[in-house]
């Protein structure tokens, strides 16, 4: 029985260079009977993980490796060493020289922003990142070096710094030359006495990936397949080959094939070996950490929030268990305003023991630390997730559920069981989110802290693109047949017909056959890496000897090279740290009110809550807006599905808010489980268990599963499962590589509930359910911590809606609505929208009373004042220089605002175009006359910023319509009034009805509405229904447009800016659309560049 | 060059082609279809057809489809536009003294000079318009005419002036331009939108803003603003050239039969012709020489050049060549030599070792088998970047002094970039022979071609070549096979068929 281990062996990893899965590899080992194979993607170690996943299963020795570049190795420097990890501290040394590999020479910037290429940190655009020889030799302990060059002074080199750790290495892949190659190998092996092993230096794992690899070299050379020539390999040898195949090959060299299998079984380090390696720096290694922390935050929630370890045992020697009982301790009686109850304290017992059990207090003081930091600067956050499920979140002022209260389950966020790292995700204001990062950078050093990357992979237009191009299509060829698939579609399932509506013709053009078979080949292959929303891994050990870390696009920042499913299977402990809008916007708000607070004397008929802690709870009239859907900018269920769905559910209190954020997500929403629950509430429908015990389980929403616990339950007690096997039912839900495994638990749950003697309908409606979670779904706890920001964001809009819109308006890009949406809003809301005023406005939005520039008085509701930033283009430092000479005195006269803020011609000419200098001058057009005639903006100018003396000409007034398109084309909104308004007559002449009107047409009434196109979704879950709403002066219709209808008007339902809709009204309850029949564009609207939320 | 008319200003005659593009793109289609010019996504000119269905310039292309869900869109051709206004420029020249091309869409004529030429008509600019018109339609243009003082006012007046025919009386210019929209003026984009922000609509209103304040806003630009506004502009034409390729003609003293006179004739027009080459930087590759005969016909020779030269002296060897070996009926009485076709010559840097008097020896030999075999019997292989051995050479035309390209086998961009390629053999059969095996003992003793074995004394390999799976796949195992009698040969064992064939020989 032959030996072989490949030990030369590229996946999709090395980025356009490989042409197979690292799974396929691994699979296609095993089933070969290889020794053992060694994954070497080139400078990275991205595929390690995947490949190790299959390897456990498949029972095959995976060896991690990596081909690196020496600079100054071999003739002409550039030579290649394959580095393979004999054991951990190899391992350690080559994630080093990885990462060293990466990092940007010295005198360039620490992260390469400007440099495009680099954001395909794979590199795969970029020439190999090379390494200094000195580097390689100083890190080769644990290594083993393979050679695949003849240059005897590199092999003499690389004996000195690998010792016997070393060998050369030969293929015979049957072109010209090799032989030589070979002969002059073995000599030089021969003379030195170092081995030579075999390789096949593979790149697919099996032939038939011959013409994908072409391709992706093409891709790569950035040619078509009819130019590349021979750049591209001229057979298909470099392919996986098994020990018999290579014992044919190699008759004559067989101490070759003997040599690979003994490096591979040299090499015995397995990435198993890393596993769970997760702990932490200890967090108070310094002692000032532990003095109290900075004052409360706009958010209010660290004004008592533990930030003290108690006396004596916040410096040295304290270990992280006994600081974080104490900080436990002292939050506890911050939160229950004293000693806690019983039920608290047993609860934080039981979860202080597992964690000190499962060692995670410095995961846990991690997280405090980081959310300490963000309070003292005054920075919002809130943990989301199934952090939530655990008191010492709660206590520590992780998370502002009381999960005790609340009844959720702990073992949701961890479980002795399931011996798997907990998972806490805190929000932060987006716009400061950078600020905690780099807080968590400067902490830990970057060789202990890097963000965890995400691998952008090739989707179906993606790699029809590429391949098309490299297969020689025409740009437009390829546009049109991108354009026929959308992004998750299969390539392969597109049809001769619609080809034929592309205008491609498959049987005259193989290409175009060849590109879609191809292009599904190459669909789920990476492509680049970015970096994932906000995942830090953070390690005591140098996080850069558990996995490379490099740059990232962004400046500043720098990713490891595994993803999060990557971390979860080697349980390395991640925290997310994102970014959330909303927390933005309520600091903004809560801050406006705060310097808007009335006199503390005086009493005011609505409450003016500076901190979120001071809004008033369960506040009927907030629920009753709710109920109207009267919910734009309400955070999470202001989008149009969810404000169809409010007048139906009717919230009246907390916990109704919770399930509204649940119910409307694609896990629910696939499962069926939306309608049945609404029938179980309105009492249409009896509320029924499958299975009697599951009711305590299923009883809170009326026997329908809304929350992912819910799911786990249910395989627990309807099919048995243990909670470690349902929390793993959950993951693999999720998870997007693991489908088989789904199929084998989907086995076992029809087993377990057909135990039970569950009816065979009922079995199959829950495995709907859980198939349904499958898409996503919301755990119980972080829905609940969604929804204290629903609603705190509804009671900010519904009693300060000025504030509430500002605030919106100052933290876009966020939330579902463009600003002229939220401020159409506000204006119905009652709220005087004034528009943008050197003499009167800030930066930022800001509130005054009757009176332009003035706050309002008690009692007066105050008006929105838009800011400078809304103008298009006007730089930060030109409006702090208007509102540094404004301090001074008030602006007299437009000539006196360019000469005391220095003004540029330019700047002031935008300024006027903006309508912003509308208390100096009457009129737009004369502001902007005037502003032309500005003399140059520097000081020592004659004509500085004067006037020269002309008689006034006679400019004719501005229309209503030109004022608005000015104001959407300098602002992208307009105070004056909706674009609609100025059509109303024409369109009322022809019986067209306006938004309102609509609410109050009977059912199936034919009707047409025109407006403002400020939605238009087409969700996965819809089956080709496409939801448009239309915007105009009254409120918002809401379209529904049929597939078919939709392919009629595709090019309207995907282009126009502003329609006109005919068909009839359907009306359920409180809540009307209009099923569309027929689309027409509006020509009349005048061009306003306004912006709609739109599917891709 | 036009005459200044009293009012200081020319005058001009003005040829708009409104929406050339979709003209020139009508002119070869029998009925209009619904059809849109498309530039940047944007619909910029449509047809009647498609303007009835709602499409409207200025939409997008997906509004225009939307609109229209036949709509054929055509990609707006500048380069194209412009070749078509220039052709109407050449054939406008024969009613003006000079014409300027204005892009994208006009033609200026100068028409001082209409009473002398048009003088029997009442009106001669209207003589001069109207013939300008015809003369478009008959090359399939339709087009509207203004006459007016200026460049500028002419032009805007002939696009935006409404009628077929505009004639304005000289004097009259500023309130012929009142009416007209600001776009009118051609004014640089910026001052455009702005005065556009500002609410001038019309030239009228620009003309009526106080003077000098559109210095004060626009500087130069306003100044010349305000002057067109008010009818004045008094720029001269920019006079459109055709260019042209070379060509001088010799006529001698009286009918010649013999080659000597012929040759000092032509000698002198190859100096001439090479010097105006030569000072465009442009060298020839073919050339006529046309010969006058007695008393009348004609002989021409047409000579390709074996690279770009402006040298008159490398064009002689060849024609006197050609001259040489002429039977002519007749004597000659004329020449004319035009440089048929030329190409960019760039000084070349000889490098060590080169011998310019061989190149010049072998170019010489080059000119004259061309000449006498024809261009295309000369031809060099040069290697072609393909792992397929029969498709990795091609005949390219043989160019002396090109040798470095030429050069030897790989050096054309591919193996140095690729992977080495083994020996090739000096001959391909075309196409390749099938031969069968003959052995003993699983050891090939002979080839057997056409019946006939012949010994295998060594053989080597395989090389293994595969790939081109988007087009012809192939699939080969190639040897070097040395035979007793035929040498050493190239066979391979296709993946295909199993079959063995003979490719190649070692010479």
């Amino acid at each position: 029985m032959v030996r072989y281990a490949e030990l030369r062996c590229k996946s999709n990893f090395s980025f356009l260079s490989g042409a197979s899965h690292p799974e396929e590899l691994v699979d296609r080992a095993a089933d070969l009977g290889l020794a053992a194979l060694a994954l070497c993607d080139r400078d990275g170690l991205y595929g390690v993980v995947r490949a190790h996943a299959r390897a456990r299963r498949r029972d095959l020795p995976l060896v991690v490796g990596a081909e690196m570049t020496c600079e100054d190795l071999g003739p002409g420097g550039g030579g290649g060493v394959l580095l393979l990890a004999a054991d951990r501290e190899g391992y350690a040394n080559l994630c080093r020289l990885v990462t060293e590999a990466h990092r940007p020479p010295a005198g360039e910037p620490a992260a390469a922003g400007a440099d495009p290429d680099l954001s395909a940190a794979g590199g795969w655009r970029r020439e190999r990142a090379g390494l200094p020889f000195l580097s390689v030799a100083e890190r080769a302990r644990g290594l083993f070096a393979l050679y695949p060059g003849t240059d005897g002074e590199a092999v003499a080199r690389l004996r000195e710094a690998f010792g016997r750790r070393l060998a050369l290495a030969v293929a015979r892949h049957h072109v010209a030359g090799e032989e030589t190659r070979i002969a002059a190998a073995r000599s030089l092996g021969r003379r030195l006495g170092i081995p030579v092993a075999v390789v096949n230096d593979v790149h697919t794992h099996h032939r038939r990936r011959q013409p994908l690899q072409d391709v992706l070299t093409c891709v790569r050379l950035q040619t078509t397949v009819a130019k590349v020539g021979r750049r591209l390999f001229p057979n298909a040898e470099r392919t996986l080959k098994g020990p018999e195949e290579m014992a044919r090959l190699w008759r004559d060299f067989p101490e070759g094939l003997e040599a690979a299998a003994a490096i591979a079984a040299e090499c015995r380090f397995r990435l198993e070996e890393i596993r769970g390696e997760h702990p932490l720096p200890p967090v108070i290694a310094d002692p000032a950490l532990t003095s109290p922390a900075a004052g409360p935050g706009p958010g209010g929630e660290g004004a008592g929030a533990p930030a003290s370890a108690p006396a004596g045992e916040g410096t040295g020697g304290v270990t992280g268990m006994a600081l974080l009982r104490a900080l436990v301790r002292d939050g506890a009686h911050w939160r229950c305003g004293g000693p806690p109850p019983e039920e608290m304290e047993r609860q934080l017992t039981r979860e202080l023991d597992l964690v000190e059990r499962l060692g995670y207090a410095s995961y846990f003081l991690t997280v405090w630390d980081v959310v300490r930091f963000a309070r003292s600067r005054g920075i919002l956050c809130q943990g989301r997730g199934s952090a939530a499920n655990s008191a010492i979140c709660y206590v520590l002022g992780i998370t502002s559920i009381d999960p005790v209260r609340m009844g959720l389950l702990f073992e949701r966020f961890i479980s002795a069981e399931r011996a798997e790292p907990p998972d806490i995700d805190v929000d932060f204001e987006h716009e400061r989110r950078e600020e905690v990062l780099q807080y968590v950078y400067q902490k830990y050093g970057r060789d202990h802290a890097g963000m965890v990357c995400e691998v952008i992979s090739y989707r179906a237009r993606s790699a029809l693109r590429d391949v098309g191009k490299a297969l020689g299509l025409s740009l437009a060829q390829v546009d049109r047949l991108a354009k026929l698939v959308g992004s998750r579609d299969d390539p392969g399932a597109v049809t001769p017909a619609l080809l034929a509506q592309a205008g491609l013709d498959e049987a005259a053009s193989p290409a175009v056959r060849q590109t879609l078979t191809l292009a599904r080949a190459l669909q789920g292959f990476p492509r680049h890496l970015s970096i994932h929303v906000g995942g830090f891994v953070i390690t005591r050990r140098p996080l850069c000897e558990t996995v490379p870390i490099q740059p990232a696009a962004m400046p500043g920042r720098t990713v490891v090279q595994w993803d999060k499913d990557d971390l979860a299977e080697l349980d390395l402990l991640k925290v997310d740290l994102l970014g959330l809008g909303m927390l933005t916007a309520l600091s903004r708000c809560l801050g406006l009110l705060a310097r808007h607070r009335p006199a503390p004397a005086l009493p005011t008929a609505t409450p003016h809550p500076t901190s979120l802690a001071e809004i008033p709870a369960e506040d009927p009239a907030v629920y009753d807006m709710i109920c109207r859907a009267d919910t734009i900018g309400v955070f999470q269920i202001e989008s149009r599905a969810q404000m169809s769905l409010l007048p139906r559910l009717r919230p009246r209190c907390f916990y109704d808010l919770v399930i509204s954020v649940a119910i409307i997500r694609p896990g629910p929403i696939q499962g069926g489980m939306v309608h049945p629950f609404l029938r179980r509430r309105d009492g249409l429908e009896e509320v029924r268990y499958p299975y009697a015990p599951l009711e305590p389980v299923l009883a809170r929403t009326l026997g329908v599963p809304l929350f992912q616990e819910q799911a786990m339950r249910l395989a627990v007690v309807a099919a048995g499962f243990t909670p470690g096997e349902a929390d793993e039912l959950r993951r693999v839900m999720t998870h997007k590589r693991s489908h088989e495994r789904l199929e084998e638990m989907r086995g076992r749950l029809v087993a377990g509930m057909a135990a039970r003697s569950i009816a065979r309908e009922d079995a199959e409606a829950i495995l709907r359910q859980l198939h349904g979670f499958a898409g996503y779904g919301f755990p119980e706890s972080h829905a609940a911590s969604f929804a204290l920001l629903v609603y705190a964001s509804a009671w900010l809009k519904r009693y300060h809606p000025a504030a509430f819109a500002a605030a919106l308006l100052d933290s876009q890009p966020m939330g579902f609505y463009a600003p002229h949406t939220l401020v159409e809003d506000a204006k119905r809301q009652g709220v005087e929208v004034r528009g943008i005023d050197v003499s009167a406005s800030d930066w930022e939005c800001t509130l005054e009373g009757s009176e332009a520039g003035r706050a309002a008085r008690p009692g007066e509701s105050p008006a929105l004042r838009l800011g400078l930033s809304r103008v298009r283009g006007l730089p930060r430092s030109v409006a702090a220089g208007i509102l540094a000479a404004r301090r001074l005195a008030p602006f007299a006269s437009l000539e006196d605002l360019a000469r005391r803020a220095r003004l540029s011609r330019a700047w002031l000419s935008r300024l006027a175009g903006a309508g912003a200098l509308r208390s100096l001058e009457t009129g737009r057009r004369r502001a902007l006359w005037k502003a032309l005639a500005v003399g140059p903006g520097d000081e020592g100018d004659l004509f500085a910023g004067r006037l020269p003396a002309e008689p006034d000409p006679e400019l004719p007034e501005a229309g209503a319509a030109e004022e608005m398109a000015a104001d959407y084309a300098a602002a992208g909104l307009s105070e004056r009034g909706h674009p609609l308004s100025l059509l109303r007559p024409a369109l009322a002449g022809r019986g067209v009805l306006s938004a309102r009107e609509l609410q109050r047409m009977r059912d199936r009434a034919a009707v047409e509405v025109a407006g403002l196109v400020i939605v238009r979704q087409r969700p996965e879950t819809a089956r080709g229904i496409v939801f448009v709403s239309l915007e105009d002066e009254t409120g918002i219709a809401n379209l529904v447009v049929m597939p078919d209808v939709y392919e009629r008007f595709r090019p309207l339902v995907r282009g126009a800016s502003f329609l006109r809709a005919r068909g009839r009204v359907e009306r359920t309850g409180k809540v009307v659309n209009l099923r569309v029949r027929e689309l027409l564009p509006l020509a009349l609207a005048p061009d306003l560049g306004a912006h709609s939320r739109d599917f891709r | 060059m036009p005459r200044e008319a009293p009012g200081g200003s020319p005058r001009i005659l003005a040829l708009a082609l409104p929406d050339l593009p979709l003209q020139r793109i009508l002119r070869a289609r029998a009925s209009p279809p619904a059809l849109a010019v498309v530039h940047e996504g944007a619909v910029a000119h449509c047809t009647p057809a498609a303007r009835a269905a709602g499409v409207r310039p200025g939409d997008s292309l997906v509004q225009a489809r939307a609109a229209c869900a036949q709509l054929e869109a055509v990609p707006l051709e500048p380069a194209a536009d412009r070749a078509a206004l220039r052709a109407l420029a050449e054939a406008m020249l024969a009613l003006a003294p000079a014409v300027e091309i204005a892009s994208p869409d006009a033609l200026l004529l100068d028409a001082s000079a209409a009473n002398l030429a048009y003088s029997c008509g009442a009106d001669p600019e209207a003589a001069l318009a109207g013939r300008a018109l015809a003369l478009a339609a008959a090359l399939g243009y339709r087009g509207r005419a203004a006459v007016a003082s200026g460049r500028g006012p002419a032009r805007a007046l002939a696009r935006h002036g409404g009628a077929p025919l505009v004639q304005v009386p000289p004097g009259e210019t500023g309130q012929a331009l009142a009416a007209l929209p600001l776009a009118a003026l051609d004014l640089p984009a910026q001052v455009c939108e702005r005065l556009g922000a500002v609410g001038i609509a019309d030239v009228g209103a620009l003309a009526r803003l106080p003077p000098g304040s559109l210095v004060h806003r626009f500087g130069s630009a306003g100044v010349a603003a305000a002057r067109l506004a008010r009818g004045e502009d008094p720029s001269l034409l920019v006079p459109y050239q055709p260019e042209t390729l070379p060509e001088e003609a010799w006529d001698l003293d009286g009918p010649v039969e013999t080659a000597e006179p012929l040759l000092f004739g032509v000698r002198q027009l190859a100096e001439r012709v090479a010097v105006r080459l030569a000072g465009r930087g442009l060298g020839a590759t073919r050339l006529r020489l046309t010969l006058k005969l007695d008393p009348r016909g004609e002989e021409r020779l047409v000579l390709p050049l074996a690279r770009p030269t402006a040298a008159a002296s490398s064009w002689l060897v060849p024609l006197r060549e050609r001259i040489g070996s002429l039977r002519l009926g007749a004597a000659v009485t004329g020449l004319r030599l035009a440089a048929m076709e030329v190409a960019e010559v760039s000084p070349e840097q000889l490098a060590i070792g080169d011998r310019p008097e061989a190149a010049r020896a072998l170019e010489a030999v080059l000119a004259r088998l061309g000449a006498r075999l024809g261009g295309e019997a000369l031809f060099a292989a040069a290697s072609v970047d393909r792992h397929r051995p029969e498709a990795a050479y091609r005949a390219t035309p043989f160019r002396a002094g090109a040798g470095r390209e030429n050069g030897a086998a790989g050096d054309a961009g591919g193996t140095a970039a690729g992977p080495a390629e083994g020996p090739r053999p000096t001959r391909l059969l075309a196409p390749p022979r099938p031969v069968v095996a003959e052995g003993e003992g699983g050891r090939i003793t002979a080839l057997r071609l056409d019946g006939c074995a012949h010994p295998v004394e060594a053989l080597a390999g395989p090389e293994r070549l595969s790939g081109e799976w988007w087009s012809e796949p192939f699939d080969r195992d190639y040897y070097r096979v040395r035979l007793s009698d035929l040498g050493d040969c190239w066979v391979y064992r296709d993946g295909g068929d199993g079959r063995l064939y003979l490719h190649g020989f070692f010479d």
